[in-house]
């Protein structure tokens, strides 16, 4: 960790933003011009904070070097296939993504996927290698401290033009997720999910 | 001397009289507002008991019955129709919600699953933990409910979708939540039209059906995603129940926890759920970065914050997202800390 910190602060922050699932393509052409290895530690370091926040008992068994190698092979024959599939035009059925207006930043996406892969590689490979005591002991910490700053309201419709994507992406995954748990509480069958369809959607 | 003796014995003992006169009529007139108060309340109490067990009826009427109905989801820059079908058939339940309008997204839900087909080709399944199954939700904390609001079933009826419907309010007993109306069918006690209402009295959200029957003639092909309108799908991870290492050093009256523990989402995420039996607040903290300032967002009735605070060394961000109003949201950022 300390080795990425001091050479590369920009592939931390990128790294970072894509363990939040806020990467954007930038980050993700940074993260995987890093070296693997050193990314491969920050995303161990990653994984301990969120084990002490879950408080999971689970050895953290290291990451495979291979790992951001893998992803930049897959983003690489992705690459490849999507410019076959351009030349080819293949008679595929339409589907439904082909007539949608704004098309997903499959970097992204694919940059989510492989971080919800990689926490199910370690939480099956599960353990307490490195829940140290340091770690597990945020939860009796009470000092807590906010930014300071003016506060921003605004609407969620204005979301795709004043927010970043990958914000957005964040908001409205957890928009949906409210919108069920209401769907299951307030004994209205779905009709509260109909709010779903007034949120924004940018992939 | 003697007159004199004897006219102001009269005058005592007229005043005497006059007195307790006065004071048996006040006695009277007392008894009678107190009468008629008890009547009144009486009658509140009764109303308000009447409008609760509708409310529980309309909750238990979107399981029990089979429907298909059109109605419109309105707020201040969206106005959306949907449609909605509910079915039993061999003991699963069956429910699907489709867009009308624009983009055609479609939530179905067969029993304890929920699936979503979005525009953008997306599948997403939830299953609810075994510990936590829909059946559950299906009753109103009544009351949790009368905690937060005073309820009333109003003597006038009116007509939704072509149907009778009796009108239920509730009237927030302070400034952290909504009003809400409901106009429920007369006969089978369905919702026919929901109403959110701000503090100043302005319309937030509106649910009404335009036309519904409780008839169909529903099957299951009519609840399976078609082929085609989806190219891959992506399944997210199951809800994990984790040790909730959060806590509020303060909630507006009526507002609880619904789960015990804490849901635990991808990437390290932390949900909790806050509800007063109507309206409900969620709770997403996860590890994070870089600082944020507080920002809300609002679409209708919904509103989301979203602010980092760090807990020593430890960035964390916190995300809210409730049906409340904006004043609610801040100040539960604000009382949200880690549990000792």
């Amino acid at each position: 960790m300390a080795a990425l910190n001091d050479h590369a602060p920009e592939s931390l922050s990128s790294l970072s933003a894509m363990f939040d699932g806020e990467a954007n393509e930038q980050d993700i052409d940074r993260i995987l011009k890093e070296d693997s290895a050193h990314i491969t530690k920050q995303l161990e370091g990653f994984h301990v904070i969120q084990q002490a926040l879950t408080k999971e008992s689970k050895v953290t068994v290291g990451l495979q070097d291979s790992f951001v190698s893998s992803i930049r092979a897959k983003i690489d024959a992705e690459d490849l296939a999507n410019q076959n599939d351009a030349d080819i035009k293949a008679d595929n059925v339409l589907s439904f993504s082909e007539g949608a207006q704004h098309k997903p930043a499959w970097k992204v996406m694919f940059s989510s996927v492989a971080v919800a892969a990689s926490v199910t590689f370690v939480v099956i490979f599960g353990g307490n290698l490195f829940l140290s005591s340091e770690t597990s002991n945020v939860n009796t910490l009470a000092e807590v401290s906010t930014p300071e700053g003016d506060e921003s309201v605004a609407a969620l419709a204005e979301l795709n033009k004043e927010a970043l994507p990958a914000d957005s992406i964040r908001l409205q995954h957890y928009l949906r997720q409210h919108a069920e748990q209401a769907a299951m509480t307030v004994g209205q069958g779905m009709i509260p999910m109909a709010r779903v369809v007034s949120y924004p959607v940018e992939e | 001397m003697t007159f004199t003796l004897w006219f102001r014995c009269c005058v005592v003992l007229l005043s005497s009289l006059l007195f307790s006169a006065s004071v048996f009529a006040d006695d009277i007139t007392t008894d009678r507002v107190a009468v008629t108060k008890k009547t009144v309340h009486e009658v509140a109490t009764h109303s308000s008991s009447q409008a609760l067990i509708l409310l529980e009826n309309m909750t238990q009427s979107f399981a029990a019955l089979k429907y298909d109905g059109v109605f419109v989801h309105s707020e201040a820059t969206n106005m959306n129709s949907m449609r909605v079908r509910h079915d039993v058939m061999n003991g699963v339940e069956y429910e699907s919600l489709i867009d009308l309008d624009g983009d055609k997204v479609e939530v179905l839900r067969i029993d304890d699953t929920i699936i979503c087909v979005y525009p953008d080709a997306s599948f997403a399944t939830h299953r609810a933990p075994v510990a936590l199954p829909f059946e559950r939700f299906k009753e109103f904390e009544l009351d949790q409910l009368l905690q937060g609001y005073e309820i009333k079933l109003s003597d006038s009826n009116t007509r939704i979708a072509g149907r009778d419907a009796l009108r239920i309010t509730l009237i927030p007993k302070d400034t952290y939540r909504y009003g809400h109306e409901f106009f429920i069918d007369a006969e089978n006690h369905f919702l026919l039209k929901h109403d959110v209402i701000k503090a100043d009295g302005k319309l937030l959200e509106r649910i009404q059906f335009t036309s519904v029957s409780f008839s169909p003639d529903l099957k299951r092909e009519d609840f399976v995603p078609k082929k085609g309108t989806y190219t891959e799908p992506v399944f997210e991870s199951e809800h994990r129940q984790i040790k909730n290492l959060w806590q509020f050093d303060w909630l507006p009256e009526g507002f609880s926890l619904v789960w015990p523990e804490a849901r635990a989402l991808n990437h390290g995420t932390s949900m909790l759920l806050l509800s007063d039996g109507m309206a409900t607040v969620s709770v997403f903290v996860e590890p994070a970065m870089k600082a944020k300032g507080m920002s809300v967002f609002y679409t209708g009735a919904t509103m989301a914050g979203e602010q980092t605070f760090k807990v020593k060394d430890q960035m964390y961000l916190l995300t809210m997202v409730g049906e409340v109003p904006q004043a609610t949201i801040e100040k539960l950022m604000t009382v949200f800390m880690p549990r000792h």
